[in-house]
């Protein structure tokens, strides 16, 4: 069944889609004002900025922003680390999110309410930081990588969201036509309901990509060694090193390098943003190609 | 096919994960944990060569320290001291979330070389034995710091907990600008502009600030996260003691509360009055210093308070400094006339020593401190070897206050910084320490003489107009009160603070709601915050010492 | 009930379920269920150096402080002001855009669009405040200047107003994660069956139509999952984004629970308190998920359980 010509749009089709365009344009410009704008004053002088002269456009050119944050080596370490740590903690926590969310999504398990509820419990109390802390450190994982990948690796939210599209966007009649095929319920996984879950996996995937690429948290309390922290944790520190905290007295330095503190701080804190977010920017669009429909085509005959 | 093999490799990868984990749960792959395998071998001087006594430090870092292992301080104290330093780092923006939990899962350092602890801290682990007293540690192995202590009331007040021990050292910095660090500052060109002299009573600065309304100007802003940028704070203070902070005086020994009295009140109305006039902007309880700035740069406001006005204008508009000048307290219909004074003392600590410590890392360190304790070893310990970043001051050159002095230091170390240790953990800046270092001149463009600057003002316009006795720094909370006493800050506080916006900007009439404000203020457990306080308080902090002293002033002055 | 060989007949059957279920459940068990018994320092006085298990045991203590705090039904209806009025408002938003999106033909301008809403999430929260005081500052800033314009010297200085406190944070949040929030529905839709927009089609359906027959429906399971999973965190509103925000002028609507904890800790590092209000807030949320999820049983045909 192809479309063979275009149907012509009708009127009230037009004046809608006209309304479409519009106003996603009208919100592609709200948020492009403002990144350009945090782009533009990571490019100029800290007393550009600090002045407010940047409005639109870089002012007093300079890449003294970008030189401040690539002048410590621990930038490039914490890169790499943050690259292993995402990788590694985006397959396994996917993994594992596709390994409970299926099987509870399947009517046949029996005693699944039980596990439903086990989540949803695990997912609103947890015990605190101490007794975590504690867990993770008689596991021996302290500061080691297994420390930033294993600990958080189950997300409860995502498994939720997972087990509702493996419900909704599996139909019935698939899963009987394969089990008259003799298909067992891994086969069934493996080779029937991932393949046509790419959209979920996809955004899976992001959701724990971006998640690991934004945290520092687990990184500051179980690690101890510089040399193993990610990126996010050194730039954290490069950024709020240059921030004075004036209620705490340690603003008793002298004035003058507060004055310089405060500028490597404006300098900073823009380009800071750019360079952690390209990275996780440029992951979009190989996941935005699976939010393609007609995945479903075919895959059921009436 | 693939994702099969995939979701098997995760599978087997999982379970080997799971299985080293246990296997290295004995080992505890901490590599730099704390637990600390004591030194056994003596170490005799006679023997000449005693191995090195390991010491576990951790400290909290910023990013100008590098790498902390092969700085040249940490290699020239192991040397000098016979040491083995192990650091254990964490960003010191962070300390405060990871201190607990190393105290708490029981795998602290044996010392805190640059931690954060409050009195609450030193007295809940010190009672428990976690940290050790220092006294007779100090007292036989670091006489320097010992009579430190004893010499420097500002010191002494804060270091004794009430039980008589020491349970850590704080990091000491005299710094006399800070103390008075509720400044005002006036744009001077504008005053000549419009022929007026700096004011020296609320009245005054009213018509002052109309007149800077009425050509153009904003008269008197503010911003929520500087350094004492809150407008509030220096005005009151012509009304009635206002120390920026708790809000609380001591007055004949009473400890008193000064939002709720009516000099307060006619505080309020006077500032309320100010806003109503368009003198104040509201943005100065709204929004940052970068805002702030933006509006001091370009000339815009007339009235900026704040700590330290260099860093308003920022780094490369430093020129314009020398056109920024103090208002001194003002002179309020009554004839009070206060400034806030924050010099009462250090609380809390930087440095402890655990109960994992062992006797000779606890000899050792007292070594290390007795030498840093020292003008010169506080120079060393903090810039480096002679001839980096400081040098001996020459014949002839002086100090802030005249005397002769001993260091020329160049506090702009590179970042990051490798040579010292650049006020990090327990170091004692003394104010004999501070006024031996070389003074720059007050008033060259390029910033280097800010510090100079800022004891100008500081001593010219505002030391001395404290009040003779304020509340330490200092205070003891009973451990069995300290919650209560937290709920009944944090209540008062937020309490006063909102109420007293609302007043000045007139959302609450001072007229008609003050009663039931105060009402509401006695509600949320006053008396009680008071008697807790007071208990806590071991005695007033005197602030006789400080004194406006003119030949100070004239030698800045003088200084080209 | 079902009689019991069936039921071991359909558990040995789907073995498979159980054994892919079991990797997980260990995770489960070891990092959330193992870390639980901590939650016991909520009734407890907690000191470090006793630890969880000896520390001494005070009851209810903690959460009568809480409870008996002039300040509790203030802190209550300044986090539920805020989170309510997030939820109500980011949910339909973030559906809004993916359904424009979706019906965006040109492939360029659609993946743009979805590139450029998708950045800002990314913004830290200190930087995304310090945009909203520039230009929301009524005296220099693109607000003042547009005030100039139509002749207004005086803007409003929205900061100082408790009342448009929460649709600052609502708006500036609706502005940062939209984008972000809408990829799962995007997904979702990509799992409507092209069967039925042909249908429709055919069948002479309007955009709007097939939108409101044929899209909403479909993804409909994904929006009542995500409001009920929503709801478990009302009371947790965050802390980093309020605390920047507040200022003594609208602290009467920006003080939530969460920087209330924060600023008593500030006195007194207290792990048993925040523990107690942490569990208060979890069991508010539980209780709020079962009601939501009730609803939706009776409502709909999709719900969490």
């Amino acid at each position: 069944m192809r479309q063979t010509t275009a149907i012509r749009e009708s009127g009230t089709d037009r004046i809608f889609l006209f309304c479409v365009y519009a106003g996603l344009t009208l919100i592609l410009v709200l948020v492009l004002y403002p990144l350009l704008f945090i782009v533009s004053s990571s490019f100029s002088s800290a007393a550009a900025v600090q002045g407010g002269k940047v409005w639109l456009l870089p002012v007093d050119f300079t890449l003294d922003g970008y030189r401040g944050v690539f002048q410590y080596n621990a930038v490039w370490t914490g890169f790499a680390n943050s690259l292993l740590y995402t990788a590694g903690g985006t397959l396994l926590s996917v993994s594992l999110t596709v390994m409970m969310a299926y099987p509870l999504s399947r009517k046949e398990m029996f005693g699944r309410s039980v596990w439903i509820w086990a989540i949803l419990f695990a997912m609103l109390f947890n015990g605190g930081l101490i007794p975590f802390y504690l867990v993770v450190r008689d596991l021996g994982m302290l500061n080691t990588p297994w420390a930033i990948i294993v600990p958080s690796a189950l997300n409860i939210f995502s498994i939720i969201i997972a087990k509702t599209f493996f419900q909704t966007s599996l139909p019935r009649e698939l899963y009987e036509a394969a089990q008259l095929d003799g298909c067992g319920d891994f086969r069934f996984l493996t080779r029937i309901a991932l393949p046509l879950s790419k959209p979920i996996l996809a955004v899976l995937t992001l959701w724990s990509a971006v998640g690991i690429w934004n945290s520092y948290f687990n990184a500051l309390i179980f690690l101890n060694s510089q040399s193993l922290y990610p990126l996010q944790l050194i730039l954290r520190q490069i950024l709020v090193e240059n921030k004075i905290d004036y209620t705490s007295m340690s603003a008793g330095l002298d004035p003058q390098r507060l004055a310089m503190m405060q500028n490597m701080e404006t300098l900073l804190k823009y380009s800071l943003i750019v360079i952690t977010t390209i990275p996780i920017l440029l992951i979009y669009p190989f996941v935005q190609k699976y939010f393609v429909q007609g995945v479903m085509i075919g895959s059921v005959k009436e | 096919m693939k994702r099969e093999r995939k979701i098997a490799f995760v599978l087997i990868a999982a379970i080997v994960l799971l299985v080293i984990s246990a296997c290295t749960q004995g080992n505890n792959g901490n590599n730099e944990s704390a637990v600390k395998q004591p030194d056994n071998s003596a170490s005799e001087a006679q023997t000449g060569e005693a191995k090195p006594v390991k010491v576990n430090l951790f400290v909290g870092t910023s990013s100008t320290n590098g790498n902390l292992d092969t700085n040249w301080f940490t290699e020239y104290a192991e040397k000098t001291f016979n040491l083995d330093i192990k650091w254990s780092t964490v960003p010191n923006t962070d300390v405060a979330t990871k201190q607990p939990l190393l105290l708490a899962s029981g795998d602290y350092p044996s010392i805190f070389w640059g931690g954060q602890f409050t009195n609450e801290d030193l007295m809940k682990y010190g009672q428990q034995g976690v940290f050790v007293p220092l006294n007779e540690l100090l007292q036989e192995h670091a006489p320097n710091v010992w009579n430190a202590i004893e010499n420097t009331p500002a010191l002494k007040q804060g270091v004794f907990a009430p039980d008589g021990n020491i349970y850590g050292l704080p990091f000491y910095n005299y710094c006399l600008h800070c103390y008075y660090s509720s400044k005002l500052w006036v744009y001077e060109p504008l005053l000549e502009e419009h022929g007026l002299s700096i004011p020296t009573t609320t009245e005054e600065f009213e018509q002052m600030l109309e007149v800077f309304k009425d050509n153009g100007i904003l008269p008197l802003t503010g911003s929520i996260d500087g350094w004492n940028s809150d407008p509030t704070t220096f005005l009151m203070n012509a009304f009635v003691y206002n120390d920026g902070g708790n809000r609380l005086e001591v007055n004949n020994g009473q400890l008193e509360f000064a939002a709720i009295k009516d000099e307060w009140k006619e505080g309020l109305q006077y500032i309320n009055r100010l806003y109503s006039k368009g003198l104040i902007s509201s943005a100065a309880f709204t929004q940052t210093n970068d805002v702030l700035s933006q509006q001091a740069i370009n000339h815009q406001v007339g009235v900026v308070p704040w700590g330290c006005m260099n860093c308003v204008v920022g780094a490369d508009n430093m020129s314009d400094i020398v056109n920024w000048v103090t208002i001194p307290p003002l002179k309020g219909p009554d004839g009070v006339q206060y400034t806030a004074f924050g010099g009462n003392g250090v609380s809390g600590a930087s440095f402890t020593i655990t109960n994992k410590a062992s006797e000779e890392e606890k000899i050792a360190i007292m070594k290390l401190l007795d030498f840093i304790w020292t003008p010169e070893g506080t120079t060393i310990a903090n810039m480096g070897p002679e001839g980096e970043y400081w040098t001996k001051a020459k014949e002839g050159e002086t100090g802030l206050t005249g005397m002769p002095a001993l260091f020329d230091i160049n506090f702009q170390p590179p970042t990051p910084f490798t040579w010292g240790w650049n006020q990090m953990g327990p170091i004692f800046q003394s104010e004999e320490w501070r006024n031996s270092i070389v003074a720059k001149s007050p008033f060259t463009p390029d910033g280097s003489g800010s510090e100079a600057l800022l004891h100008y003002y500081t001593e010219k316009d505002y030391k001395g107009k404290q009040p003779a006795e304020v509340v330490p720094a200092s205070i003891w909370i009973d451990p069995e009160k300290s919650q209560q006493y937290a709920l009944l800050k944090t209540n008062l506080s937020t309490y006063v603070n909102q109420w007293t916006a609302e007043f000045i900007v007139g959302n609450k009439s001072i007229d008609k709601d003050w009663d039931s404000y105060v009402e509401g203020v006695q509600k949320l457990g006053l008396e009680e915050f008071l008697s807790i306080t007071e208990e806590a308080m071991v005695s007033p902090f005197d602030t006789s010492s400080f004194q406006r002293d003119d030949a100070v002033v004239q030698n800045l002055e003088s200084l080209q | 009930m079902k009689p019991n060989p069936d039921i071991r007949k359909r558990v040995i059957r789907h073995w498979p379920l159980y054994a892919i279920i079991a990797l997980p459940t260990a995770f489960l068990i070891v990092f959330s269920y193992w870390p639980m018994v901590g939650v016991q320092i909520a009734f407890r006085n907690f000191n470090p150096v006793q630890g969880i298990w000896n520390s001494p045991w005070v009851g209810l203590r903690q959460f009568e402080l809480f409870l008996d705090s002039p300040y509790f039904w203030p802190l209550i209806k300044n986090t539920l002001t805020l989170s309510v009025y997030h939820l109500v408002v980011s949910i339909p938003c973030a559906i809004m855009l993916a359904l424009a999106l979706n019906e965006v033909k040109n492939v360029r301008f659609k993946k743009t669009v979805q590139m450029f809403t998708y950045a800002p999430y990314f913004i830290s929260t200190v930087i995304l405040v310090g945009m909203i005081q520039i230009m929301l500052s009524p005296t220099s800033g693109p607000l003042a200047l547009i005030g100039e314009m139509l002749g207004n010297n005086n803007p409003p200085n929205v900061l100082a107003s408790a009342d448009s406190f929460s649709s600052v944070y609502v708006w500036s949040g609706i502005w940062q994660e939209t984008g972000y929030g809408a990829i799962i529905y995007l997904a979702a839709l990509a799992g409507v069956n092209p069967e039925l927009y042909e249908a429709a089609r055919i069948d002479g359906a309007s955009r709007l139509q097939k939108i409101r027959y044929i899209d909403l429906p479909g993804i409909s399971s994904t929006i009542i999952i995500l409001m009920i999973l929503s709801v478990g965190g009302l009371l947790s509103v965050g802390f980093e984004k309020v605390f920047l925000l507040q200022n003594n002028l609208n602290l009467s609507a920006s003080e939530v629970i969460s920087t209330y904890v924060y600023k008593v800790g500030l006195v007194n590092a207290d792990f048993s308190f925040a523990a107690a209000i942490g569990l208060f807030n979890s069991l508010i949320g539980l209780i709020l998920i079962t009601a939501v999820n009730y609803c939706a049983r009776r409502v709909s045909d999709s719900s969490l359980f």
